[in-house]
């Protein structure tokens, strides 16, 4: 209250002038536009159904939830592209979604829905080294256990001339490994293996540990006789887990799948331009090969390592305690 | 490409409109303006799918696991893909870790890791004593200090243990982003406050979310942690996990199998 409003009231009073009708009209009308004003920008600023479920807008995680999904998944792609799909599924690329490799489907999928050209809405196709090395460019940083490789070192190792070589010229990304199914399921191995399996004394497990006894296992811990040998072969430069997946160490009993498949063989062995054929022996095709070699149609069905294991690979014969079995018995 | 371009505007375009309409009214000051923002029928937000999820039930976490992660960038492309995030801005990214000898320790995530890799650090590799790949994104943290600095509550926690941001209800503050311990949030350049979503739109439809699709090797995963019997629960009922930045308390959900105490 100003001085001069003081003086104003003079006579009546200084408590009188506080509560004379004119102020607390004006007072009351101060309030109430105050209070209109208050609620108009509320009602103008807080959204419709906020605090119905907390402190923020309702409708706002089902709006969110609205949203249509743009990756499709596997499943969709296996609707019309049966034939890849099976293959890949069989392979170890199986966790691979399509859409890794080839990119959001949404476009794709949509005009096949419309019943326009697929083709519109082309899925992206460029087989440059780079896409598969984003994954098996070998790293530092990369698990040990996951397939990584340095270009030069392996053109080097299986004889590829031309260091432009895509990768997709051996290896169909599709099915990778050309695994054979029929022997991966039959060989279970134990990861951490108890002392019997190499040592038949009794209460080996109770005896200390010897000077210099291997703790982190390798393949010639346990198969001496196969890596011996193997060392004398002419794949020696390879490592056992060309062929065999390790064991995991994530598991108490690792897979070891072995490839049986011709066309694992011929990702090498098949004539092609930019390989070295002056050091690695080249085929025509497998079925040319068959026509030269079999004698029936047994032996047509036979798979490259029914013949070549003993000769160019390895000697199975050797091993410990039944853990080694021929091809023949582990199917 | 043509196509791919539309649908992405057609989805986004609802959101968009919202957005500079709301810059409107804040700048002119006209009140009219939020009515009409506002009135949304409750059926046209809802799909069918959306209409069957229940949140209650429901309490989502993340889990990664760092012996798996080859650091190939697939989650990255995906969560952008799926999310149309604008480029240099990440909702997930993965980081490298490098343990040089002498203790120093590196940390390198080229383009969010967009393009994964192409090449070791530039150390020594003679002097790397150990090194390892770390996919981050937005933990989904149950005390999430984003959402507690929020002056406007556009930053919410849903329901179901979603950190979500109300982009329609945003005034692009950047409070959260500042209040975020991880570095999850970013200022799109429309103006909100975005983050990771746990692709809410497809997890609430029985999807994957888009990151964990992605990964060729197994090392995303998420799930109802409510539900004793869900895969994550049982994974890290066996796992030893840690989370981030466990001491500032902000209780985050997303756990990290063979997690180093040097990540941060």
């Amino acid at each position: 209250m100003s001085p001069e409003n003081n003086s104003d009231v003079g006579g009546k009073g200084p408590r009188n002038g506080i509560f004379s009708q004119a102020y607390s009209r004006r007072l009351f009308f101060i309030l109430a536009v105050l209070v209109v004003a208050g609620l108009s920008v509320r009602w103008a600023l807080v959204p419709k159904s906020f605090g119905e479920k907390g402190h923020y807008r309702a409708l706002a995680p089902l709006e969110e939830m609205a949203r249509k999904p743009l990756l499709q998944g596997k499943k969709v792609c296996a609707k019309c592209h049966a034939d890849e799909f099976t293959r890949h599924e069989k392979d170890i690329h199986v966790h691979v979604q399509c859409e890794d490799c080839h990119g959001d489907g949404s476009a794709h999928v949509k005009a096949r829905e419309a019943g326009l050209d697929p083709e519109q809405a082309p899925m992206f196709r460029e087989l440059q080294q780079a896409n598969c090395l984003a994954c098996h460019r070998r790293l530092a940083a990369r698990p040990k256990l996951f397939p990584t490789i340095d270009v030069k070192e392996h053109f080097r190792k299986v004889r590829v001339k031309d260091p432009a070589t895509r990768c997709q010229e051996c290896h169909n990304p599709h099915e990778p490994l050309a695994l054979d199914q029929r022997v991966s399921k039959a060989r279970i191995h134990p990861l951490i293996h108890p002392c019997k399996d190499c040592h038949h004394e009794k209460d080996i497990a109770k005896k200390p540990l010897p000077e210099g006894h291997v703790v982190t296992f390798t393949c010639k811990d346990c198969h001496a006789d196969i890596v011996a040998d193997f060392s004398k072969k002419p794949h020696a430069q390879f490592d056992c887990r060309t062929c065999h997946l390790f064991h995991k160490d994530s598991e108490f009993s690792g897979r070891i799948f072995k490839n049986g498949n011709p066309k694992f063989c011929l990702m090498c062995h098949l004539d092609r331009p930019f390989k070295d054929g002056d050091r690695i022996p080249l085929l025509e095709s497998f079925d040319a090969h068959l026509d030269d070699v079999a004698e029936d149609d047994g032996d047509r069905a036979k798979r490259c390592v029914d013949c070549h294991l003993d000769e160019m690979i390895h000697s199975v014969k050797g091993g410990i305690g039944g853990m080694v079995s021929t091809p023949e018995e582990s199917e | 490409m043509k196509k791919r371009e539309e649908a992405r505007l057609i989805h986004d375009a609802d959101s968009i409109a919202s957005i500079t309409g709301r810059r409107a009214f804040l700048k002119a000051g006209a009140a009219g303006a939020a009515g009409i923002l506002f009135t949304f029928k409750l059926q046209d937000l809802l799909g069918k799918e959306g209409a069957a999820y229940d949140p209650k039930g429901h309490w989502w976490g993340f889990m990664v696991d760092l012996t798996k992660c080859i650091g190939c960038g697939a989650c990255v492309r995906a969560c952008k893909a799926e999310n149309n995030v604008p480029d240099g801005y990440f909702r997930t990214w993965v980081e490298r870790y490098t343990f040089l000898e002498g203790g120093d320790v590196k940390v390198d995530s080229p383009d969010g890791a967009f393009n994964g890799f192409s090449s070791d650090p530039p150390y020594d590799p003679n002097l790397i004593e150990k090194s390892f790949f770390v996919p981050k994104l937005c933990n989904h943290c149950a005390k999430a200090p984003c959402v507690q600095v929020c002056p406007v509550g556009a930053s919410y926690i849903s329901e179901d243990g979603v950190v979500l941001v109300d982009h329609k209800h945003c005034i692009g503050c950047g409070y959260c982003i500042q209040a975020c311990p991880y570095g999850s949030r970013f200022l799109s350049p429309e103006g909100y406050a975005d983050k990771c979503t746990l692709c809410y739109h497809r997890i609430t439809k029985g999807l994957d979310t888009a990151c964990v699709q992605a990964c060729p090797v197994g090392a995303r995963a998420f799930g109802n942690l409510d539900d004793p019997d869900s895969s994550i629960r049982k994974m890290l009922g066996k796992s030893r996990y840690g989370v981030l930045k466990a001491d500032l308390g902000t209780e985050p959900k997303c756990y990290y199998i063979g997690l180093d105490q040097e990540v941060r």
